[in-house]
């Protein structure tokens, strides 16, 4: 590839895939749960990126081609070396679900930090799903095929993966005694 | 609608993500208007949607990864110009290529080590920040507000406008300022301080950066051109607004100090 084509990737790219960094760091963050696996796999996300841009469309959506990358990563490289700490094992999730839900339980805010809490305890093909769905907001297509899974597939982790955070955090809500307290 | 139960089941997460047809939303959403049930789950599960993506809007990319990506991509690009298929913008031979980058890698040096006294505009920014640092070139203004530090330039005959910018976010923090005039041509120097006690300056100064001198490294974002920079220990990159050229100049790592002329340059 002669020089100047090359110079053109690198400007292209920096403008197009660069502005993204914050997208896919954040997301490295919450797969990996630790700040250095999060910074290589960022790293690494970007060098392939930019290997491969030459197969990116442009107008296409470059969150969720720079996700795709970044999650082949990670289920490659970073996921086998770790074992998942204990995650979120909700018993009878579904009623639980039900009966806070329809409780008469004030709506308390949630802080950010029991939230970010909460989704790391979630095991991580739900938080996956989460993260690109809700976070990034990508469609159900684009998450399916970033994590290589089916539609299906995409649609029964979010809905479990979110009834498991809301269950989560309203007992956290209820245990910190921020709803509740009247019945007390 | 699961007919079993009556209710809407999983159509909720469907009706959330806006995945019905209009039929089924209409049909679905009459549903909710009758039934509490439905809509406290509709209610949790949009909430918790909400406060997942609010969770972590904030959140910042460290400067190691920052800088780290930045260094892989210039690796790379490196790595790409030296493959035996690259062809240089001009055509000789590789040997002849190399000999050349290597023969202005020691001019370079040789200018950075031996000719410090040397005033082109990259050294005498680099001069500035050394003589601030060392004490010898004191501030004529003790200020973090940019407002007041526009004020004072304008006031000390600056014509340019300055627009002096706070990099709180980036975690500088602006100290105050000064005019340099050594040649008749006045220039506007302000001073950041960050983390560990980091300093970092910036100069502005009416001109044009196309005339610096031709052996810095030039990179480009968002559609901005930036001239990078070592003289002294520190580097300096520049880049236009308008008819002034502005540079930032600090010992921190090289790819630090572009990133933070990144967020400087595109800042509105």
């Amino acid at each position: 590839m002669p020089t100047r084509e090359l110079e053109e990737k690198r400007r292209s790219f920096e403008e197009i895939a660069l502005p993204l960094l914050l997208v896919v760091h954040r997301t490295a963050r919450r797969l990996t749960r630790d700040t250095e696996r999060a910074g290589d796999l960022t790293q690494e996300t970007y060098l392939r990126a930019y290997r491969t841009f030459d197969n990116f469309r442009p107008g296409t959506n470059c969150k969720a081609w720079l996700l795709t990358i970044l999650y082949s990563i990670f289920v490659n490289q970073y996921r086998k070396e770790r074992r998942e700490p204990p995650s979120i094992a909700i018993q009878d999730l579904e009623e639980r679900f039900h009966e806070l839900a329809s409780s008469s339980d004030n709506p308390v805010r949630w802080s950010d930090r029991e939230v970010v809490a909460a989704l790391e305890r979630l095991p991580e093909e739900s938080r996956s799903v989460v993260l690109l769905v809700d976070v990034e907001e990508l469609t159900y297509e684009e998450a399916a095929a970033a994590l290589g899974c089916p539609i299906g597939t995409v649609r029964s982790r979010l809905s479990r993966a979110r009834k498991a955070l809301f269950v989560s955090l309203q007992e956290y809500a209820r245990r910190a005694g921020y709803i509740g307290a009247t019945e007390e | 609608m699961t007919i079993e139960s009556g209710h809407l089941g999983e159509e909720l997460q469907d009706l959330l993500d806006g995945r019905l047809g209009r039929a089924d939303r209409e049909r679905a959403e009459r549903h909710l208007r009758d039934c509490t049930e439905c809509r406290g789950e509709r209610d949790a599960l949009s909430r918790v949607k909400q406060a997942v993506r609010a969770s972590l809007d904030a959140n910042e990319v460290p400067a190691r990864v920052t800088s780290g990506v930045a260094a892989a991509l210039d690796h790379e690009e490196r790595e790409a110009l030296s493959a035996p298929g690259v062809r240089p913008a001009r055509q000789r031979s590789r040997f002849l290529g190399y000999a050349a980058v290597a023969a202005a890698v020691a001019a370079l040096v040789l200018l950075a080590v031996f000719v410090p006294g040397r005033r082109n505009l990259p050294s005498r920014v680099a001069l500035d920040y050394e003589n601030y640092k060392t004490g010898r070139l004191p501030l004529q203004i003790s200020t973090d507000e940019p407002e007041e530090l526009d004020r004072f330039f304008a006031a000390r005959g600056v014509t340019f406008p300055t627009r002096v910018f706070d990099l709180r976010m980036m975690r500088y923090r602006l100290v105050g300022g000064r005019v340099l005039n050594p040649d008749g041509r006045k220039r506007a120097l302000f001073v950041y301080v960050g983390p560990e006690n980091k300093i970092l300056a910036c100069e502005m100064y009416e001109g044009d950066v196309r005339r610096l001198p031709k052996n810095g490294l030039q990179r480009s974002y968002a559609g901005i051109t930036f001239f990078v920079y070592r003289r002294g220990g520190s580097t300096q990159v520049f880049w236009q607004e308008g008819a002034t050229a502005c540079v930032l100049v600090s010992d921190i790592p090289t790819e630090e100090v572009v990133q933070l002329a990144f967020a400087k340059a595109t800042k509105v």
